[in-house]
């Protein structure tokens, strides 16, 4: 560890004392000219020169160049470019705030980001969506949702509809961080996975991390969704607001000090038990029915140097059929960001926040005699110090490290049986995780070679302070291993710890100005993981940290791709091909016991796993049309000993093929229409093909004792809305209404979640044959239509 | 449970909100071939006992088992595993029916902590399984109380079984009503408990049976609900008690007739695990052999 931290601080020293010292910087911000939104990824060039930069996830940027007169160009995807002359003899502060492309039918933005990104970046295998791209997206309900479109890009699947979480490159559900302002959603779906967590009127972009993921993040395996929320309007009040088919929505956000400070609060809930609690039984009348969240932010400039931001989220999904049982359970993140300037080219950002997922179930009519009262969450605090060193346009520095603390709470849970109560409470867990990192990103050979590359060292430590269990071999091959020893240990001690070397490459090879080559590698490890053995992850699914019993999984990646702009970068293309390896994956005995059981590390079982594609990708960035189309080839599998007789098998989120089409077309001033066409191969399932009679009942028998050895019916789906946007000769007016109509599903598909044989309805009688059945189960099963109107007032 | 009642409610809220349809399907047979199946699910009662020897089948084949015809099968009373002189001749009575039946008045397999052997041979091949006969629940009573309306749950008069768990943790518990003469056999009114509660892991242990399980010997009908009582109803019920492996044969057996059909729930599909072992391979086949301890009850509606 601290040959580590040496060498740290060695590569900072050996890059401080190499620049050389009568080089001048220009640095500052980019903002939206309207609303005082920071730009992130907008590109600062140097007019007749290769040199330039792009602002980082604060809208910062540092360029250090020789003295001379310069013209500065900062530009944005969708603004208007902005040219400012300046004449650089001493280190100087230039902030840019762009306008929005004025004319109505003006490009629509699909990619914010410097115009050939796609080609130029060295990074790969990274998708960015803006809001304004998401909200045109036709939606379920008319409900615009972050994380069902980024179920839109390749290399993302998941088990099916309605199913929370999503799969990048063949990894499951969590080995995804999902992050909000830099702290971790644990459950990132309302109502199962219907709905994301994410309000659209506080989300400014996010940005999808699926392989050569920098070292700067770490602690799952295979992507991170980095989700950004808007800092609020500091140049005037505004309010914005929804009415959907399920939620209803309301934001406000205003300067608190002009220019200096500002806020936004975001709130939704959605209204079905409202609308249906006229229908609803006598008995049911009582029942609560609801999800809702809050999206808090503010910000404030105490100088050109320092800026800090605050930002918490609350959600939650209720559900209380009446007074004798409830149910709920959500997300609640808290987040500190202090942006410090050092100096003109050394930008530090001090991170700390706090994330819990929790959920509490009840139920019974007596407290006294019986009832049953359970909660569960996981707890985690982090500090996460972060600098980038702006050394030269092409040459930058990034280093810090991460701090977590976890407390992992499986299950504060009481029984009363007769009135006798008992405690059936699981012990809590805590763990420490840790890591150092540092990255530079340089061009090379006159920028034909860009290269980033960088490691980080993490560690993670299981504490004691509750009993530590061991367990003997299995009787059998795939079945739980059982307990054979009980150690009570300290609170603080540590019982097991590991140490893990995760080095990050990424290079590009511009072949001509308008196509490269990229390639990188990542390893990456994870702590702690989701207990989840249904098809769908559920809210009451635990997460629990790498133990005793339970080894951190590890995966390696390697990815190439080639990147072609055309037409003066109206269409981007790529193509990447991926090979993913995993290893230590928990997989589960069969009949595993995952809720309330103390002794669930027995019922783990470690696998392997492997998954392998080719992600094509077409966009077409600007025009009247435009839009992108996806395809990706794909295998995932996992090895498990004791599962499909020891051989791989499918994973259930496998996808051979999946096609996306995605089109936007104005067609006029004020209407926008919208476009999503889905293909994908059906899902692997696994089906008994016998049958045995047993105490009265029927057994399914699977012969070949296969996992997900049956394919259901491909799926494909067709969605279009049609947005209607005020006016143009009201574009002026201070409220601003848009009505969007959307079909969702238009051609009625009754695409399947699953095909699965089962006991027929009937009384099942000693002596009598079982009836039994095949039936294919449709999550969204018909045209689901949905008007929505948004608001705009300011 | 405390394990499958927060699924129902998720899925009943899913259900609540959602557009989703079942459509029947037809798949081609994958079936490969008849095995043998064993169900030997013995008690210390004083009464015949009888085990079926069967075949399996396809899957939706939608007929009563091939019964098996031409095997022998004794149960012995063993000693770490060797056989004791007492043992026990399963007579082939037609069906596949192998029965034994005590000789005098009070005459049973054994007693509680005894251990039992099974054997089977049937042409060349011979089968073999070992298991132990654990203690049961005491029944207080069963007795049947006035409900109120509630989510789930129609007005009315319901039964309720009261047992104590033995103290000292690991009894495991199959409960079985027969109501007006008809053995409940719906998937999820098979019940099963484990030290008072439905599972071990809670670490429960020497008291009532938890409420769901005391409320489990109602009738249910097709969609899991309770049915209520009515006048001159009768309930017998028994309580037969489990080996670990019988426990965790019947929870994965308990999982997967009650599994399919909620789409995003469903748990994988999983064989599960026998404990009669052909002699040659060493290799499981299906069915299973449990001795049971058995405490019964029964009421009328008055």
């Amino acid at each position: 560890m601290k040959r580590f931290y040496a060498l740290a601080f060695l590569l900072f020293a050996l890059v401080t004392t190499a620049a050389a010292q009568d080089r001048v910087t220009v640095k500052g911000y980019v903002k939206d000219a309207d609303n005082g939104e920071t730009l992130i990824g907008a590109t600062v060039m140097l007019s007749g020169t290769t040199l330039g930069t792009t602002t980082n996830e604060y809208g910062f940027y540092s360029l250090t160049v020789d003295p001379d007169n310069y013209t500065l160009i900062a530009s944005y995807l969708g603004y208007e470019d902005l040219r400012r002359e300046v004449k650089l003899i001493g280190n100087f502060t230039e902030d840019f705030e762009l306008s929005e492309s004025g004319t109505a039918l003006a490009e629509i933005v699909v990619t914010a980001k410097e115009e050939d990104n796609n080609v130029s970046a060295v990074q790969m295998s990274v998708e960015n969506l803006q809001m304004s791209t998401i909200e045109r997206l036709p939606a379920l309900l008319g409900e615009v949702d972050v994380l069902r479109s980024i179920q839109l890009l390749p290399g993302v699947s998941s088990v099916g509809e309605g199913a929370a979480g999503f799969n990048v490159r063949g990894g499951s559900i969590d080995q995804n961080l999902v992050i909000l302002d830099e702290a971790p959603v644990f459950n990132s779906s309302h109502l199962f996975g219907f709905f994301s967590v994410f309000n659209p009127d506080a989300v400014k972009g996010v940005k999808l991390y699926k392989g050569g993921i920098p070292a700067r993040y770490g602690g799952r395996l295979s992507s991170i969704l980095d989700v950004r929320m808007r800092e609020g309007n500091n140049k005037q009040f505004e309010m914005k607001g929804g009415i959907g088919t399920i939620f209803s929505r309301l934001s406000v956000e205003a300067p608190i000090v002009k220019n200096k400070s500002s806020f936004l609060l975001a709130g939704r809930r959605s209204y079905i038990d409202v609308l249906a609690a006229p229908f609803l039984g006598e008995s049911i009348q009582g029942t609560k029915l609801n999800f809702y969240d809050l999206t808090l932010k503010t910000n404030y400039k105490f100088s050109d140097k320092d800026q800090v931001f605050l930002s918490g989220y609350l959600g939650r999904d209720v559900f209380a059929p009446g007074d004798q049982a409830g149910f709920s359970w959500g997300n609640t993140t808290g987040t500190v960001r202090w942006n410090h300037l050092f100096n003109d080219r050394l930008f530090s950002n001090l991170t700390l926040y706090y994330s819990d997922y929790d959920y509490a179930i009840n139920f019974g009519d007596d407290p006294e005699e019986d009832a049953f009262d359970w909660d569960a969450s996981i707890v985690n605090f982090s500090a996460k110090p972060e600098f980038s060193y702006f050394i030269s346009p092409d040459n930058v520095i990034r280093f810090g490290g991460q701090g977590i603390y976890y407390r992992f709470e499986p299950a504060n849970a009481i029984a009363v049986s007769d009135g006798t109560e008992i405690d059936i409470s699981i012990n809590n867990q805590w763990a420490v995780e840790s890591a150092v990192f540092v990255e530079n990103e340089v061009s090379l050979f006159k920028n034909k070679v860009k290269l980033n590359y960088g490691v980080r060292l993490s560690h993670f430590a299981y504490l004691g302070g509750r009993p530590v269990y061991e367990f003997g071999e299995a009787p059998r091959e795939g079945f739980a291993r059982p307990l054979t020893n009980v150690t009570q240990t300290e609170k603080g001690e540590t019982i097991k710890d590991w140490f893990n070397f995760e080095p990050r490459v990424a290079v590009q090879y511009q072949l001509d100005p308008s196509s490269s080559l990229k390639a990188s590698y990542q390893r990456t490890a994870q702590y702690i993981h989701l207990l989840s053995n249904t098809t769908a992850s559920i809210p009451l699914d635990i997460w629990t940290p790498s133990t005793n019993n339970i080894e951190p999984s590890l995966a390696d990646q390697f990815a190439v791709g080639y990147f072609r702009n055309f037409k003066d970068n109206m269409y981007e293309a790529s193509l990447e091909l991926y090979y993913k390896d995993f290893k230590n994956l928990v997989d589960y005995v069969d009949g595993a016991d995952l809720i309330l059981n103390e002794f669930v590390e027995g019922q783990t079982l470690a696998g392997e796993g492997r998954a392998y594609g080719a992600e094509f990708q077409l966009k077409k960035v600007k025009g009247r049309f435009n839009g992108w189309i996806s395809y990706t080839l794909a295998k995932s599998e996992r090895l498990t000993t004791g599962v499909n007789n020891n051989e791989y098998y499918d994973n259930r989120f496998d996808q051979t093929h999946n096609f996306n089409l995605t089109g936007f077309y104005d067609l006029s001033e004020r209407a926008t229409l919208s476009a999503v066409f889905v293909y994908n191969t059906g899902a692997p399932v696994t089906l008994a093909s016998a049958g045995y009679y047993q105490l009265g009942y029927f057994i399914p028998h699977n012969e070949d004792g296969g996992r997900n050895n049956f394919r259901i019916p491909d799926y494909h789906r067709l969605d279009v809305s049609v947005t209607l946007n005020p006016k143009k000769e009201k574009a002026n007016r201070r409220w601003q209404g848009q009505w969007v109509f959307g079909v969702y599903n238009l051609y009625g598909r009754r695409n399947a979640f699953t095909v699965s044989g089962t006991q027929s309805d009937g009384r099942a009688i000693l002596g009598q044959p079982i009836m039994t059945e095949s039936n294919q189960l449709s999550v969204v099963g018909s045209i689901i239509p949905s008007i929505s109107y948004n608001f705009k007032f300011k | 449970m405390i394990k499958s009642i927060p699924r129902l409610l998720l899925f009943s809220f899913l259900t609540l909100a959602l557009y989703n349809c079942e459509d029947p399907v037809t798949l081609e047979s994958r079936f490969e071939g008849p095995e043998l199946v064993v169900e030997a699910w013995l008690t210390n009662i004083s009464e015949p006992q009888t085990i079926l020897l069967t075949e399996t089948q396809d899957y939706y084949a939608n007929r009563l088992p091939t019964p098996v015809t031409d095997a022998q099968v004794i149960v012995c009373q063993t000693v770490n595993r060797q056989p004791t002189a007492n043992c026990f001749i399963f007579d082939h009575q037609g069906e596949g029916q192998y029965v034994w039946e005590p000789a005098t008045a009070g005459q049973a397999l054994g007693e509680v902590d005894m251990e039992f052997g099974l054997g089977i041979q049937r042409g060349e091949k011979q089968y073999a399984s070992i298991t132990m006969m654990k203690r049961t629940a005491t029944i207080d009573s069963i007795s049947f109380q006035l409900e109120e309306e509630s989510f789930g749950l129609d007005a009315g008069l319901y039964a309720q079984l009261y047992a104590r768990d033995p103290v000292g943790t690991g009894d495991a518990y199959l409960i079985r009503t027969t109501f007006n003469d008809t053995l409940l056999l719906n998937p999820s009114e098979l019940n099963l408990a484990y030290d008072a509660t439905f599972s071990p892991g809670t670490e429960t242990d020497g008291i009532a049976f938890i409420a769901p399980i005391r409320f489990s010997i109602n009738k249910q009908n097709e969609d899991g609900g309770f049915v209520p009582l009515e006048s001159e109803d009768h309930l017998a019920v028994e309580i037969i008690s489990l080996s670990d492996e019988a426990y965790l044969f019947l929870r994965i057996v308990q999982e997967q007739i009650n599994n399919g059909g909620s789409g995003l729930f469903d748990l994988p599909v999983a064989n599960t695990p026998g404990n009669i072992f052909e002699l040659e391979t060493q290799e499981p086949i299906l069915g299973f052999f449990n001795v049971g301890a058995s405490a019964r009850a029964e009421r009328t509606v008055e």
